[in-house]
């Protein structure tokens, strides 16, 4: 493992890559910091425009701006009030009010701490976890592929917050829609209406843009543009050694829950936050300071959502299974440079895999040096008003998706992926279980078929192979957990701040 | 009457593309067995799936209590962002670069109310030399800074 982290080292301090690591990292850091742009958007925008750099460059840059962007989201939570991201939204709590009390230095240097230690162990737990998972699913056949994607939808109904049925209902539209184009088996176009630039297939990116981005500027653009106003000061970032005390703790068991939670598909970020916060209320002998500023609720939730979103990476790197949006996003990355995310990844890519991992540490170095130094120009962004922001952003859009495949149709599905994101936004109906099923719908037919020509039309070899089976009952027992309505309630009072 | 429209819309957006593409599917592609599936085996699965959502939500939506879908919405910026985005897709090849970021970017502009046409022509100007400057000569894509326009 030493040898390959060397290897990764190699390749992330390519003089290339750290400019584009760093290039990453300050856009994440800038659109965390700023409300009503998120990582989401940010990365389809920018996804067309890194095709021409090499696959690990373009992937080790798109990374960089998600884990800059939770290390932002945390500055605007401190600072403002607001939550940069979603997966601050914790932070706002105690960060706040510790700014509030004139020590809003600490918070800052508490939540990049916390997450700097989270980045690096939980990047020591990717290149520790996948590989092992990856010789597991070698010896996968079509079976256990099938078997694997449905664990991996029923965890996109966990993603989903509000109703399972019509998360259920949007993967089964993704799945559709997925299998827009010309059928490998027969030949036949399917479901391209007559259009021709559907023969390969409704374009990844432009539908991204269009459901993340056009649609969430839409919803911005209801409201009146809210001013932004700056409460806080920052002076002394150094925590005391009271502070250094009390934070150690929260930050380990912060990262522990990000790192555990992060692995397990569909939880993510922000639930990672919020157990993490509610563990330390339970455990910190500080326990009635919470709420009032304790750098406990700080510390915790950011290590925790830091870790978190590093460990996402291992179900997509190992076994080419995105456990959020965003990283169905970065296997529309691999896809579209020519690699097939799966486990064949590490053995045939191996530069890609630990270059990407080793620029992750290198990220958050870089991340904890652009924060706390560099927090007075982070607050000054945020009195750029939004109405000057989202002409670029749908301009970006526009040039980012042409430039993919010069293709006039594919700019026009921005805007029909944009409405229908609105629109359908409105009934409450959730698109990262859509972009799941879409990624996965022809792998997953693929697979079926391929299993049932094998054996014959027999349905009963799901069960009957002890992995695929074992999957299975993995998948069931998830479907059970978010099915039981005691987890959902909580479940939904935990989504419900994210809005 | 009191229906939950949200889930009405919901249940109502399931049983159209149910509609689309299992029609699409049962009338023009084959079904095959469950030995060796057709391209229209699985679609027709997944449509099947669909409907059943649809219905319950449809008929659950009628019983539940009122809960309007659109509280607010964007008619001015669906508008102007739909027509920018457009207008870009439509002209960049005869516009060029510089001119159709500068359409676009005015139109989009216009989406926040506060924002006026001279306030908007300004933000186009600046996107436009900025995009010119970072995509032409900064990532060297192969757009056409000033376009075919001239040859019309």
């Amino acid at each position: 493992m030493l040898d390959n982290l060397l290897l990764g080292f190699s390749v992330a301090s390519l003089p290339v890559n750290l400019a584009f690591c760093f290039l990453g990292v300050l856009l994440g850091t800038l659109i965390g910091v700023l409300p009503g742009i998120g990582p989401l958007a940010t990365i389809s925008v920018l996804l067309p425009l890194t095709f021409g750099l090499p696959p690990v460059t373009s992937l080790i840059m798109l990374s960089g701006i998600f884990y800059g962007a939770q290390y932002g989201g945390s500055t605007t939570a401190i600072l403002v009030n607001l939550p940069g991201e979603a997966s601050s939204t914790v932070t706002m709590i105690d960060g706040y009010q510790m700014a509030k009390r004139g020590r809003a230095g600490p918070a800052l240097a508490a939540a990049a701490i916390g997450s700097f230690f989270a980045g690096t162990v939980a990047t020591l737990l990717v290149a520790l976890v996948a590989v092992p998972l990856t010789s597991l699913a070698l010896s996968f056949g079509p079976a256990e592929y099938c078997s694997l994607m449905v664990v991996g939808l029923v965890s996109a109904i966990a993603l989903a917050s509000g109703s399972v049925l019509k998360a259920i209902g949007m993967i089964c539209c993704g799945l559709l829609l997925g299998l827009t184009g010309v059928d490998i088996y027969t030949n036949q176009p399917r479901f391209t209406f007559g259009v021709r630039d559907l023969l390969d297939g409704i374009d990844f990116v432009a539908l991204a843009v269009g459901i993340f981005g056009i649609s969430e500027i839409l919803r911005n653009l209801e409201g009146t543009d809210k001013t932004r106003t700056l409460i806080a000061k920052v002076t002394g970032l150094m925590p005391t050694r009271e502070d250094w005390r009390r934070m150690t703790g929260p930050i380990m068991r912060g990262t522990a829950i990000g790192g555990f939670l992060g692995i397990l598909p569909g939880s993510g970020a922000l639930l990672a936050a919020f157990v993490s916060y509610n563990v330390e209320k339970k455990v910190s002998p500080n326990a009635s300071e919470f709420g009032k500023g304790a750098i406990e609720g700080v510390a915790a939730p950011e290590s925790a959502n830091n870790a978190a979103a590093q460990t996402s990476y291992i179900p997509m790197l190992s076994l080419g299974l995105p456990a959020t949006p965003i990283m169905a996003l970065m296997i529309g990355a691999l896809t579209i440079h020519g690699i097939t995310p799966g486990p064949n990844v590490i053995s045939n890519n191996p530069e890609l895999f630990w270059g990407l991992i080793a620029s992750m540490w290198i990220g958050n170095a870089m991340l904890i040096v652009l924060n706390l130094p560099l927090v007075g120009l982070w607050v000054k962004l945020l009195s750029v008003p939004y109405r000057m922001l989202f002409p670029a952003i749908v301009t970006l859009c526009c040039i980012g998706v042409y430039s993919v495949s010069s293709s006039s149709f594919d700019v026009y599905l921005i805007v029909i992926a944009g409405l229908l994101g609105y629109v359908l936004t409105k009934f409450d109906l959730e698109w990262a279980p859509f972009i799941l099923g879409f990624v996965l719908g022809p792998l997953f037919e693929h697979q079926l078929r391929r299993t049932m020509l094998i054996t014959g039309g027999d349905a009963s070899v799901f069960l009957t192979r002890p992995i695929s089976a074992g999957l299975l009952a993995v998948a069931a027992v998830l479907l059970l957990v978010i099915a039981v309505p005691m987890v959902r309630r909580s479940r939904q009072e935990i989504f419900i701040e994210e809005d | 009457m009191t229906v939950n429209s949200k889930n009405l819309g919901a249940g109502l957006t399931f049983l159209s593309v149910t509609a689309i593409y299992g029609g699409t599917a049962l009338q023009s592609l084959p079904m095959g067995s469950l030995t060796s599936m057709g391209p229209g085996f699985f679609p027709a699965a997944l449509c099947v799936i669909l409907a059943g959502l649809g219905t319950i939500l449809v008929v659950t939506s009628i019983f539940e209590a009122r809960q309007p879908a659109f509280g607010s919405f964007a008619w001015r910026a669906l508008f102007t962002i739909s027509a920018g985005v457009l207008f870009f897709g439509t002209f960049i090849r005869e516009t060029g670069l510089a001119l159709a970021v500068f359409v676009t970017a005015f139109v989009v502009s216009l989406a926040a109310a506060e924002t006026r046409p001279p306030a908007a022509a300004a933000i186009a100007l600046a996107l436009s030399a900025f995009c010119v400057v970072v995509f032409i000569y900064g990532l060297r894509l192969p757009l056409p800074v000033i376009g075919s326009w001239p040859d019309w």
